[in-house]
């Protein structure tokens, strides 16, 4: 029902008001924008959520192995890369724990990736088939292991090296 | 087929809510029924695992959520037959949106948009999800098992928590290709629901959309409900228990007490640290009602027996199943029981923690304005201001007992800060509670909406 007091026949007879909506709205979406420059600045992890949300608008349809690179970089292409060269019965020996690159220190990791393979650190090194080479850490296994800064599954066994083809942009 | 699957989930537990308390509205309903309703569905096939020996495959992941809505539907057929339909009180006529309610209902329902799409379009990749929890949901699929064989050589980080999350996720890979992250979106949005439907019972629907976006948008809580952690499932299941609770000393509602019970059970099938605040809600209840000569005795010890019996669920597994020797309070107030130094350390951590807005937000200033706002003498909401001083309590004596042995600072700053998030919903309802703290808020709506020329904002609730 529309009488003279609803608010909208107040409005058109107000010119006045339409110009405070606008300007309320106006502030508020000032505000709010403000608000989350602020926490954007302050909060590294809402940064990081902003650039997970810009990567999937970007890439609707990405295949789980572009999201993971994304997210672990080319520690996620070097165990993709020892899973397709081990056979399931090995056993990796892993970076330590204080590597650079976090997740090829961490033996849970590894097992998660590389399952039904299992992974251990150099306390239990006896136990292992396959060492990683990674750049800036190599395993103590001998004099046979070449020390450049490529990426590569070593067979503990054998001493064979197979290297990864990690391609000219990568480190 | 997941869809399917988590639709009976959540029907199971919608017809549990629905059994124990017909007068709550749909939503709500929905929203306590989906914790509900997975807790009901994993327990059932956890049980069918250990003790029957029924491999955690299609067939059970099917069948158990199909015999327990076929179970609940049978009692709730056979309870509305002996009772009479619920009275729900009168639906009150809605008042149209405020201008600042529907700007603040686009900013919730844009938090809640980019939480969910993250979240199922993010697959694991946070360390604790991978090397924890989706990889025992893996194992328990590839093996069919519970008890995963990697529990036996430590192969797994974290492998003595209960199997409540990660037996979650090995049903929806069972169910079929949904991203199983969509159990932690379906807790956020439950726990945002059930917030506001709390907080809406005594305040206004500015007020309640005010403390709703502070906690979904707590930057732990945004950051936890996309992750594959544990943190969000606890709050969600602390949170709700509380707000029952509350619900319960404020009205006399008894079957927000049972639920409450239930709630903080399936919190210790999610959790072993709730326990501490499962028998701490427990000493609470008992206070109140022997402070007001009035509670409810069956439903505080049914609800002290599904405490009791979700934690007895996973550690007698892990004793007679697992082989690992029974830990009891072993490690805690080891360095004796007064160190007072390590005391004042604590209470500053809690202290530095939630006032932190890059942790908490504006979550710890809100409840800090509540208590020093509002004198004790003038406070109205009782219940929650107690309610949320037992739990902070409950919170300083976790870790001052867990780090009063040696120096685990980082234990105090990173599970401490992780349990705390717990405590949030708590907080932010003794501040919605509080009718001097939300009063001014509505004023600033009134004001505005005849600034421009609006109609007035409806009343506020009373509860």
């Amino acid at each position: 029902m529309t009488t003279d007091n609803h608010p909208e026949k107040r409005a058109a007879s107000q010119p006045g008001l339409w110009i405070r909506r606008v300007a309320v709205i106006g502030g508020l979406l000032v505000i709010t924008l403000a608000l989350f420059a602020a926490a954007l600045l302050v909060q590294p992890s809402l940064q990081k959520k902003v650039r997970d949300l810009r990567f999937a608008a970007r890439q609707p349809f990405a295949t789980y192995d572009d999201k993971m690179r994304l997210q672990m970089g080319i520690a996620y292409d070097y165990l993709v890369f020892v899973r397709a060269h081990m056979p399931e019965s090995g056993v990796i020996l892993v970076a330590p724990p204080t590597f650079s690159l976090p997740h090829l220190g961490s033996v849970s990791i590894a097992r998660y990736f590389l399952y039904p393979r299992d992974a251990v650190h150099q306390d239990q090194a006896s136990r292992a088939t396959h060492a990683m080479l990674v750049p800036g850490w190599r395993p103590d296994i001998g004099s046979t292991i070449p020390t450049t800064d490529s990426w590569g599954l070593v067979d503990m066994g054998t001493g064979q090296v197979t290297w990864m083809n990690t391609g000219p942009e990568r480190p | 087929m997941s869809i399917m699957g988590i639709a009976l989930t959540l029907l199971s537990g919608w017809l549990l809510v629905d059994i124990v308390k017909p007068a709550l509205s749909t939503l709500p309903k929905l929203a306590l029924g989906w914790g509900f309703g997975l807790a009901l569905v994993t327990v059932g096939v956890y049980l069918a695992n250990v003790l029957l020996g029924a491999p955690i495959a299609t067939p059970l992941a099917w069948a158990w959520p199909v015999a327990c809505n076929a179970a609940l539907i049978t009692i709730r057929w056979i309870v509305r037959q002996r009772l009479s339909p619920p009275s729900r009180p009168p639906a009150r006529p809605r008042a149209p949106w405020t201008m600042l309610e529907a700007w603040l209902c686009v900013i919730l329902a844009l938090g809640i948009l980019v939480t969910i799409v993250q979240a199922l379009y993010w697959p694991f990749f946070d360390w604790d999800s991978l090397a924890t929890y989706d990889f025992k949901a893996r194992l328990m699929v590839l093996q069919g098992n519970v008890n995963v064989r990697e529990y036996s050589n430590v192969g797994i980080g974290n492998w003595d928590y209960p199997p409540h999350i990660p037996l979650s996720y090995s049903l929806i890979y069972l169910w079929g290709a949904a991203p199983p992250k969509i159990i932690i979106a379906l807790f956020y949005v439950s726990l945002v629901v059930f917030f506001y439907h709390s907080a809406t019972q005594t305040a206004s629907r500015l007020g309640s959309l005010l403390s709703a976006l502070a906690l979904i948008l707590t930057p732990t809580i945004f950051l936890w409900a996309t992750h594959g952690m544990l943190d969000l499932p606890a709050t969600y299941y602390l949170g709700a228990a509380l707000c029952l609770l509350e619900e319960w000393a404020r009205k006399d509602d008894r079957p927000s007490f049972l639920l409450a019970g239930m709630m903080l059970g399936a919190a210790c099938w999610t959790r072993t640290n709730a326990l501490a605040f499962g028998l701490s809600c427990a000493a609470w209840a008992l206070l109140l009602g022997i402070w007001h000569r009035n509670w409810p005795v069956r439903h505080w010890l049914a609800g002290l027996a599904s405490v009791f019996g979700a934690t007895a669920l996973w550690q007698v597994n892990l004793v007679l199943g697992l082989g690992r020797p029974f830990m009891g309070g072993a490690g805690v107030f080891d360095a004796g029981l007064l160190n007072l130094p390590r005391l004042w350390e604590t209470l500053a951590g809690l202290a530095v923690q939630l006032l932190d807005p890059r942790l908490f937000g504006v979550a710890g200033w809100m409840f800090l304005a509540a208590i020093v706002l509002v004198p004790l003498k003038r406070a109205r909401a009782f219940a929650s201001l107690t309610l949320a001083l037992f739990v902070l309590l409950t919170w300083l004596a976790v870790f001052y007992g867990w780090t009063v042995g040696e120096s685990r600072t980082v234990t105090l700053f990173d599970s401490g800060q992780r349990v705390l998030l717990n405590c949030i919903p708590i907080l932010l309802l003794h501040f919605v509670r509080e009718p001097a703290l939300i009063q001014p808020v509505d004023a600033i709506n009134a004001w505005l909406q005849r600034f421009v020329g609006w109609p007035a904002p409806g009343p506020a609730a009373n509860g």
